[in-house]
């Protein structure tokens, strides 16, 4: 995708990660969807148009005040439980579903559940090797919560040394050394332990169903009614949840000839029959307001939608690559080694304000 | 002192090596010696392929090293090819000693070993990923002997670049098991049986018959493997992506990251120039030790 | 000379069988280190995700799958992979032992001209430079003359080799004179030489280059994945590098591809394999 838009020979309309897209519209390379272009779209006004999704979603997709990109995947975080894993465990997964921090590590613990010497099930897998990817995505939850944050109220300099975001390191790490006997082979495996019920709480998104499904295919030990999603917790006196968010969007390429015919395009594909269909496929969910209407039918839908109500992202940046490297190698030095924490954020911290420059 | 068009060309003939090398010398200048130029040229300024470059002198060279990622990099690509450089000389080297001195098994050691030679990097890649696992087959295997095999190494950054260099032996050795064999069997029986004669031992024939007998090929294979060693990508990129926390994150890497991720091309290719000079200053060191005396 | 207690019956009785016997134990030891993982492997692309997952592991599918073959064959767009990668390594296997040829036999000591042993040097030198030096500008060239995203891109930096033109230079400096200037008396073109005379001389280290080729283009995945961004367009190895995908990664399915992918080397190899360990021997790299 670089490649091709380095080279002035890009397509008209590209899908690229939430993340890059700021980089590119920093570069200039993406055609913003401006008044005329909602206007040929048919509506009024931004907000007319706003009005379209659930609120706040859209304004995720600006930058510098301009709104460059559409939801292609709209992928929002929660908590999956797997009801038999808890009933083994003595609990119930609708009515035991761990409201705070505090209750999500007590009820991992719970749900932990040696035979002899041999591990049988495991409360929640937190990978730290490979896969801490996904350990990463519910602390980015509980980073927010507290009120730390990457960069700075500026965006010119990293905070990722603060005082609440050494709290969050501190937490979290404790909870994965508690969590690192996990019976899983590799940690891309866990979908499928967690498909077949040795895992009780894990990462999930719209697309996790079908994917379990996948996984297990043809093993008998798997049913999608044993899954419940629920947000996850949230820390005494924090405003909101913060569900985490990935997403790919949909451009124009800044040079393309026919930008409202590349917009009514990506319009299309993201609103009416095909984005249902999408749905049903493969899990993607889009925020729109069609889809809520979908979401009275389906209560799984209506769960993640209401999700969405309250989703962040953990930065957004033109240079997320180097900032979002930095982040990830101090997590994964946090989790993998017995390095002083504070030496580790005060490292990512300056290599963040390194790459700022 | 003018060179003649005559003097040129000591035979008539000779013309047409020129004319044949005429080819070679144009793909090579065009794919090799202008892209260096420009790369020198790119390493002095900011570029990120997008806006035009922009004149900046040596502030990329400086950042480099003032930046703890570039040389934390060079510090994984220097253990690495320490590692290789010795490894995968050493021990090639005693294999084929030891396939040559019998009488059966060469041809099928040969072609044995040179397998995962041939592999592509994404798949022995991928097949070791998975083989490292803990709980998985090494753990298995080691049960078997009483081993306790309970973490993959490569989730360690203490043990990550040591995992990924008994992949990258397990790769490579053959190739130069093969061409170790090469060497030895080049080696007159008459030397060994003046050894005899004189009543050496194994010891001695090695270091005063065999190891002098083959130094060009030790050079080459010792040049290679060096350089083959830094220039690696692959099994970092496939195997840990970096990771875990830049153990295994070698120049190699910090430089295609740097370039195509983080889209800073100057500073990429005032990194690769280094790493070329690197390579270029050790191998000159290399002919030196291996001078070939006859 | 036998007598129990001497040097000598030490070396024959004990020394030497004990030798023998390590040796064997450690190349057979070695032999089982190279074909374990690689038949774990095979066996692996044949398992179900829920059996390949089960601890202790299982060396060998209890229920055999072969659907993840299937799929990936007739699904997708994996044949057409294959296509590509057979093109773009064949055509670069071929003129780049054409071209080594040529440009080997130019250096050789079969010519001499001012500026031979130095253009040799600098040819000889372009190995020793990083992939990395070179592919910004290889990348704005391609952007520049050529469109990127063909196989024209992917083709044009493996046309030539440093290591083919030093290899066959080798062979080539082992023909003897005299048929050369045979044919020279004769009266023969310089070029009609080259095609009657050096290529069938050096056919078998061309015929290793060839296959040390195709096989180093087939694995390359690193240039590929700069230079193409169509799926369709995509070489084997670049699209298995691919398949090591987002969310979560279907183990057996990528050892499929990976088997897949490795078939046609392991032909080409076990197919050219005389002429390719024969030749090292013939290419005069020990001198």
């Amino acid at each position: 995708m670089l490649a091709a838009l380095a080279s002035g020979a890009g397509p008209d309309i590209f899908n690229v990660g939430l993340s890059s897209m700021y980089t590119f519209a920093e570069l200039g390379q993406l055609a913003p969807v401006t008044s005329q272009v909602l206007r040929d779209l048919g509506y009024g006004s931004e907000a007319a148009f706003k009005n379209d999704y659930i609120p706040g979603i859209i304004d995720k997709l600006t930058y510098k005040g301009r709104l460059y990109s559409l939801y292609r995947e709209f992928n929002i975080f929660g908590l999956m439980l797997n009801k038999s894993a808890f009933k083994r465990g003595g609990l119930d997964a609708v009515k035991n579903a761990p409201k705070t921090w505090d209750e999500l590590a007590a009820v991992a613990k719970k749900l932990t559940i040696w035979e002899g010497d041999k591990l049988v099930q495991t409360g929640m897998f937190l990978p730290s090797g490979w896969g801490s990817d996904w350990t990463f995505i519910p602390m980015q939850a509980l980073f927010l919560q507290n009120r730390a944050s990457v960069l700075d109220a500026t965006g010119k300099a990293a905070a990722i040394n603060s005082d609440a975001a050494l709290k969050t390191f501190t937490y979290f790490c404790s909870l994965v050394q508690a969590q690192n006997n996990a019976p899983v082979k590799f940690p891309d495996d866990v979908w499928t332990r967690f498909a077949l019920g040795d895992v009780a709480m894990y990462v999930a998104s719209t697309w996790t169903m079908p994917l379990l499904a996948g996984q297990a295919k043809g093993d008998k030990r798997f049913s999608s009614d044993s899954f419940v999603v629920v947000p996850y917790p949230r820390l005494p006196g924090a405003d909101r949840v913060h569900a985490p968010i990935q997403a790919l969007v949909w451009s124009v390429n800044a040079r393309s000839a026919s930008v409202t015919e590349a917009w009514k395009f990506i319009q299309w594909m993201t609103t009416g029959e095909q984005a249902v269909g999408w749905y049903n496929d493969v899990g993607y969910l889009l925020p729109t307001k069609a889809m809520m209407e979908m979401g009275k039918q389906n209560a799984d839908v209506a769960k993640f939608l209401e999700l969405s109500n309250d989703a962040d992202l953990l930065f957004a940046h033109p240079r997320y690559n180097e900032i979002g490297s930095a982040v990830f190698s101090a997590w994964q030095a946090a989790l993998t080694t017995d390095r002083d924490l504070n030496a580790i954020l005060a490292t990512a911290a300056k290599q963040i304000n390194d790459a700022l420059k | 002192m003018a060179v003649s068009v005559h003097r040129m060309f000591r035979r008539p003939w000779d013309r047409w090596g020129l004319a044949f090398l005429v080819p070679g010398l144009l793909f090579f200048g065009a794919i090799y010696l202008w892209p260096t130029l420009r790369t020198i040229a790119i390493s002095f300024t900011d570029y990120n392929l997008f806006t035009p470059p922009r004149f900046t002198g040596i502030a990329n060279y400086a950042t480099l090293f003032q930046q703890g990622i570039f040389l934390d990099a060079v510090k994984v690509t220097g253990i690495y090819v320490l590692a290789i450089g010795v490894l995968n000389y050493v021990l090639p080297f005693a294999i084929a000693l030891a396939l040559a001195s019998g009488r059966s098994g060469q041809n099928l050691g040969r072609a044995l070993y040179f397998l995962p030679v041939i592999l592509p990097w994404v798949v022995v890649g991928t097949i070791w990923r998975n083989f490292y696992s803990a709980p998985g087959p090494i753990a298995s295997l080691a049960g078997l002997v009483g081993i306790r095999y309970a973490v993959n190494p490569l989730t360690q950054p203490s043990t990550a670049l040591a995992g990924i260099i008994i992949v990258a032996l397990w790769k490579t050795f053959g190739f130069y098991v093969v061409l170790f064999l090469t060497g030895l069997d080049a080696i007159p029986q008459a030397y060994y049986e003046v050894a005899d004669i004189d009543g050496a031992s194994a010891v001695q024939r090695f270091r005063w018959v065999t190891f002098p007998l083959m130094r060009s090929m030790s050079l080459f294979i010792a040049t290679v493997n060096f350089i083959g060693a830094v220039k690696e990508f692959d099994p970092f990129q496939v195997i840990t992506a970096g990771g875990p926390a830049k153990a295994t994150y070698a120049a190699t890497l910090f430089i295609y990251e740097t370039g195509f991720k983080f889209l800073r091309m100057g500073r990429a290719a005032a990194a690769s120039l280094l790493l070329c000079v690197a390579i270029v200053a050790v191998t000159v060191v290399q002919f030196r030790i291996f001078r070939t005396r006859e | 000379m036998r007598e129990p207690g001497s040097r000598r019956w030490l070396v024959a009785r004990i020394l030497r069988p004990l030798a023998s016997a390590s040796r064997a134990v450690i190349l057979v030891a070695l032999a089982v280190a190279v074909i374990v993982p690689i038949t774990w492997a095979i066996s692996s692309s044949f398992m179900k995700k829920a059996e390949f997952v089960s601890i202790p592991t299982h060396w060998w599918p209890r229920e055999p799958d072969a659907t993840a073959y299937q799929r990936l064959l007739t699904e997708q767009h994996f044949p057409r992979y294959y296509l590509n990668s057979i093109i773009v390594s064949v055509v670069v296997a071929v003129s780049s032992t054409f071209f080594a040829a040529l440009t080997g036999y130019a250096v050789s000591t079969k010519y001499t001209f001012a500026g031979k042993n130095a253009f040799f040097a600098f040819i000889l030198g372009t190995m020793l430079l990083p992939f990395e030096l070179i592919v910004i500008p290889l990348y704005i060239m391609m952007r520049t003359f050529n469109p990127l995203n063909t196989y024209a891109a992917v083709i044009i930096p493996g046309l030539l080799g440093a290591f083919g033109v030093f290899l066959l230079r080798q062979a080539i400096n082992d023909i003897p004179n005299d048929f050369l200037d045979a044919g020279r008396i004769d009266g023969a073109h310089e070029v009609v030489l080259f095609a009657r005379v050096v290529v069938p001389m050096a056919m078998p280290v061309m015929a290793a280059l060839l296959v040390f080729t195709f096989v180093g283009m087939w694995n390359s995945y690193y240039w590929p994945l700069i230079v193409i961004n169509d799926e369709p367009k995509r070489t084997l190895t670049l699209a298995i590098v691919y398949m090591q995908g987002f969310y979560a990664v279907d183990y057996p399915l990528i050892l499929v591809g990976a088997v897949l992918g490795s078939v046609p080397i392991m032909v080409v190899f076990a197919f050219a394999q005389r002429f390719f360990i024969r030749s090292m021997t013939l290419s005069g790299l020990k001198g």
